[in-house]
């Protein structure tokens, strides 16, 4: 393993990768023009690997892929994944010596594996892609100084970048060209026309550099979307079952819950799911955020500064070196929680109850978007990017959490998110223990008891104020209108 | 059950009684308010006044809606990003209550072989037996299926028929809405007519039914539309000019073959259309018409894998699919699945100049103007506005059938296109299809269950 890139870097590229970030304009892309009669072979055929290969295809480039020798033999998924739609694929050796660009979609921890395996068949000049940085810049993995690497990191799961483009649209899309690797200057134009083969190019595309990808991407996974949605699982639950609320249904109202508010943030950002409650219930939402974010404010901040440091990564490797033993206590722990273990009720709860009902949620939504986004812009990376990687995702764990609740969504998200999620989550129960005192079933569990809807004026004006005028709902509001289907025809 | 005098929207109902055990088949075409009367006899409909109201009780519902909320939830389920593996969608037997104990109905429904597969790996035939056996495993006493034959081959037709009769043996009260004459089911033992929001005719079928089968023969189409009236509004044709001289070639398949995970659907196909071939394709549920469909459209892999050649492309040697689709128009089963996405109805028709299921793009004031000449044509004007996905699921079909038409493409494919509209409609539509065949305007590749869509323009005839 090499050593931190990112660390060997001078303090003034460092500043630079960092803040590199930059919302591409639709006429900046030339098509795949670029790729043109290219040879393209995919390493690893899974989510992202298949869907990726199936758009470029279709956008009329030259795709097959190669698998490690066993996936072939035994006919593994991936094979069939391959082939049942028709592509080519081949042992290493088959295939990558032709290639003249070779994307790597394998999972994260077998990056240091695979790319040890594939480089030295790949032919002089060639590019290596990838669509996720780690291994360049925490393992800081060296890559053949004739090489060319370069990143097209879609922000969503494969079957979405398929879909997507079947549609005739994309999912916003991060590239970059590693600059210790670009010898020929091309890495850049050759990024753009994959990520327009993707589809990429129409949702949304931005030029940023690996350094900020994999800080933000790290940031984002182990803070606000799975650690504080981990973190309020259990918390909430705990509270309303000291309280009294019956388990059933508590275990519903978290279980779904965490899905239908951020629904709503999906569409019109914090404004708008703060929006769907009442007045009174809003502004006891904002004030329970501003005390949640003054109390986790610390924990953020050092996340982000283990994962600037590089600490993250050198000791979750570690972990990954001694055979997940933390991760695997980790998760078992996880199994065992009281929410984990509750069973849901049968009947019904209507949509605008899990607002109505779950107002700690709302606002610990709020607080952490706002605090992840907040602490990456602080730590110099660029609102853009701070926005794909805060609240944009939100949704997706939300929805992973309805469908699997939390033992499960951790199982399936990446070995990173999962080992990070953990480090947050320990830290911030306990974090939070004076404040959950204060809390009964009013913000979660019941909902306000107060029938009469009227507020003071001016403090609703200010509270709405500060609701709609941060950072995150500003660039938020633009992005959103390049990626919802309804984009600015009007 | 018993209604008398209800309103609701586009329905009154004077007078409407069924007795236990009785098996009706409600007709009417798609705007009749049939519709409606088919949500008040689900328990469906909220705001309706009555002076009496005794619906039908523990009641099973199929519809439209239904289905096509079960399919995007069964999407919202797919597990493909987590599994290593393609999810094939949630095992059909797991939508049945005690499966075990109703290994006779399973059987006589002939669904036994498909009890293990997964949602998405089901014919639509198979989904809509299995939702029958979902709400008739739930032990219910009556049934309400909207437009039940829609979609299914004369096979499958014959099959679900089959099953309902057995429903009706067992003593389950029926109720069916169809649109269509060869749609009305032998096993029905009563029917009932809907006409301009009214019942018009309901009681035992022999003495109902020349009077009901006269209504859809009677009744005007919402679709109107005049290759005549297109030239005088101004170009036909819509974004992409095409030359369409005859006989240029537009596909041409050699030797082909297709199927789904190993399994030939079909093979040593030949097939070669050049302008104004208008080519009918008929052949049971199954036989690979669509998969046909979906490889010239480029939505199946096999396009790659065969000796294709599109507009004069051969496919997989650096086109993208994008440039083909320009001088396509689409109408499929699996397009108004897909299309469940946000937008208004009028975006929906201006989205067919552009290939998109969504609007990505600007479009210019002559684009919405074309779309709105397109929405007049389908009598929906004034939903211009309304969310597509709001509209009716007939509604929803000649929208996207105007979709397809707004550009008037070098090929239009439509696959049962006509599915779920009635009557007076489908044969509007063919008709406005033959004026586009005899002015040459575009070429048509057709698929169909329907003997009375085989009409004569088409100039050749594919079985498969
Ligand atoms: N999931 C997302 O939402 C997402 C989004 C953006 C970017 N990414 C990035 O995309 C990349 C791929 O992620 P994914 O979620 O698509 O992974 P995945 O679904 O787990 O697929 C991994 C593929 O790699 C193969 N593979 C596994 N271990 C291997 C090894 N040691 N050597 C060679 N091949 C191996 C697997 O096939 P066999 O086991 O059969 O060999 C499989 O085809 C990652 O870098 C990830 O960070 C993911």
């Amino acid at each position: 393993m090499g050593e931190n890139y990112f660390n060997g870097l001078p303090l003034r590229l460092q500043l630079e990768e960092l803040s590199q970030c930059r919302f591409m304009d639709a006429s900046e892309f030339n098509g795949v023009e670029a790729l043109k009669g290219k040879k393209i072979v995919i390493v690893g055929c899974g989510a992202q690997g298949l869907h990726q290969g199936l758009n470029l295809r279709d956008s009329g480039l030259d795709v097959s892929y190669t698998l490690r020798e066993a996936a072939i033999s035994e006919k593994r998924q991936s094979w069939k994944n391959a082939t049942e739609n028709g592509f080519s694929v081949g042992t290493y050796e088959t295939m990558l010596p032709g290639a003249d660009l070779v994307i790597n979609l394998t999972p994260d921890k077998q990056h240091t594996n695979v790319i040890e395996a594939v480089m030295p068949l790949m032919k002089k000049d060639a590019c290596l892609s990838y669509s996720h940085g780690f291994n360049i810049v925490e393992e800081g993995m060296q890559i053949r100084e004739d090489l060319t690497v370069i990143m097209v990191a879609p922000k969503s799961p494969g079957t979405e970048v398929r879909e997507e483009y079947k549609r005739g649209f994309g999912v916003p899309t991060l590239i970059a060209v590693h600059r210790e690797n670009d010898p020929r200057g091309e890495g850049f134009e050759l990024a753009k026309a994959y990520a327009a083969g993707t589809g990429g190019h129409r949702a949304g595309v931005l030029d940023s550099s690996f350094v900020a990808e994999v800080k933000s991407d790290l940031m984002g996974e182990q803070t606000i979307l799975c650690g504080v949605l981990q973190m309020g699982s259990i918390l909430c639950y705990d509270k309303m079952i000291e309280q009294g609320v019956e388990a059933g249904y508590a275990s519903k109202l978290i279980q779904y819950g965490w899905e239908t508010i951020t629904e709503a943030l999906k569409h019109g950002g914090i404004t708008n799911m703060m929006d769907r409650l009442s007045n009174p219930a809003k502004i006891k939402a904002f004030d329970l955020s501003e005390q949640l974010k003054e109390i986790l404010a610390p924990l953020f901040n050092k996340h982000m500064d283990d994962i600037i440091s590089g600490h993250f990564s050198k000791t979750m490797m570690e972990d990954w070196a001694n055979d997940d033993v933390n991760l695997l206590k980790w998760r078992a722990e996880t199994a065992e929680t009281a929410f984990e273990k509750s069973t849901c009720t049968d009947a019904e709860i209507p949509e605008q109850e899990f607002f109505d009902k779950g107002i700690l949620m709302i606002a610990m939504v709020k607080a952490g978007v706002e605090l992840a986004y907040d602490t990456m812009v602080a730590s110099g990376i660029i609102e853009e990017s701070a926005y794909y990687e805060s609240l944009h995702e939100v949704p997706l764990i939300a929805n992973l959490i309805a469908r699997k609740r939390l033992y499960e969504m951790n199982v399936v998200i990446s070995d990173t998110a999962e080992y990070g999620c953990y480090l947050f989550a320990h830290q911030a129960v306990p974090m939070l223990e004076e404040f959950m005192k204060t809390i009964d079933t009013e913000a979660i569990g019941k909902g306000l008891e107060t029938t009469d809807n009227s507020v003071d004026n001016v403090r609703l004006i200010q509270v709405n104020e500060a609701i709609r005028s941060t950072s995150v709902e500003e660039v938020g509001r633009i992005l959103r209108s390049y990626m919802s289907a309804m984009k600015p025809i009007m | 059950m018993k209604i008398i005098n209800a309103n609701a929207h586009d329905l009154f109902v004077d007078r409407f009684e069924a007795g236990p055990g009785e098996a009706w088949c409600l007709v009417g075409t798609n705007r009749s308010g049939i519709d409606t009367f088919f949500k008040l006899l689900s328990g469906e409909l909220p705001d309706v006044t009555a002076e009496y109201l005794e619906l039908p009780e523990n009641t099973g519902v199929v519809s439209f809606k239904r289905q096509q909320a079960l399919f995007e939830e069964e999407l919202r389920k797919d597990d493909t990003d987590y599994l290593d593996r393609i999810d094939p969608g949630t095992r059909a037997a797991s939508f049945l209550n005690n499966p075990d104990d109703h290994g006779d109905l399973i059987k006589a429904f002939a669904m036994a072989d498909s009890m293990d597969k997964g949602y998405r790996q089901l014919s639509t035939g198979q989904s809509r037996k299995l939702m029958l056996l979902a709400q008739i495993t739930r032990g219910i006493e009556s049934l309400v299926v909207q437009a039940p034959y829609e979609g299914l081959d004369r096979a499958s037709c014959d099959e679900l028929d089959k099953a309902l009769a057995v429903c009706h043996q067992w003593g389950i009260q029926l109720f069916i809405t169809v649109h269509n004459q060869g749609d009305i089911p032998n096993w029905c033992t009563h029917v009932g007519g809907i006409a301009q929001g009214r019942i018009a005719h309901a009681g035992p079928r022999t003495e109902n039914l020349d009077q009901i089968e006269a209504i859809l023969r009677t009744d005007a189409p919402d679709f109107k539309a005049s290759v005549k009236e297109l030239v005088q509004t101004g170009n036909p044709s819509g974004r992409v000019g095409t030359s369409r001289e005859p006989g240029a070639e537009l596909v041409r398949l050699q030797k082909g073959s297709a199927g789904y995970g190993g399994k030939p659907v079909f093979s040593g196909l030949d097939l070669s259309i050049r302008t104004h071939d208008h080519t009918l394709v008929t052949g049971p549920n199954g036989c690979g018409k669509s998969t046909l469909l979906q490889m010239i459209i480029g939505d199946h892999p096999a396009c790659y894998q065969n000796d294709l050649r599109i507009f004069g492309i051969q496919r997989g040697t650096g086109e993208s699919i994008w440039e083909l689709k320009q001088h396509m128009g689409i109408v499929s089963p699996e397009l108004h699945r897909s299309y469940h996405v946000p937008g208004t109805t009028l975006h929906c028709i201006i989205s067919g100049l552009f290939d998109s299921i969504g609007l990505y793009q600007p479009y210019t004031p002559e684009d919405e103007k074309k779309a709105m000449e397109w929405l007049e044509r389908t009598g929906l004007a004034h939903e211009a506005h309304t969310p597509f996905r709001r509209l009716s699921y007939a509604d929803q079909r000649l929208v996207l059938i105007a979709r397809a038409l707004i550009k008037i493409p070098k090929l239009l494919i439509l696959d049962e296109a006509t599915q779920g509209l009635d009557e007076p409609n489908r044969q509007a539509v063919l008709d406005f299809l033959e004026q586009v065949a005899g002015e040459g305007l575009s070429t048509i590749l057709y698929v169909s269950h329907r003997g009375d869509e085989f009409r004569s323009f088409f100039t050749s005839h594919i079985r498969m």
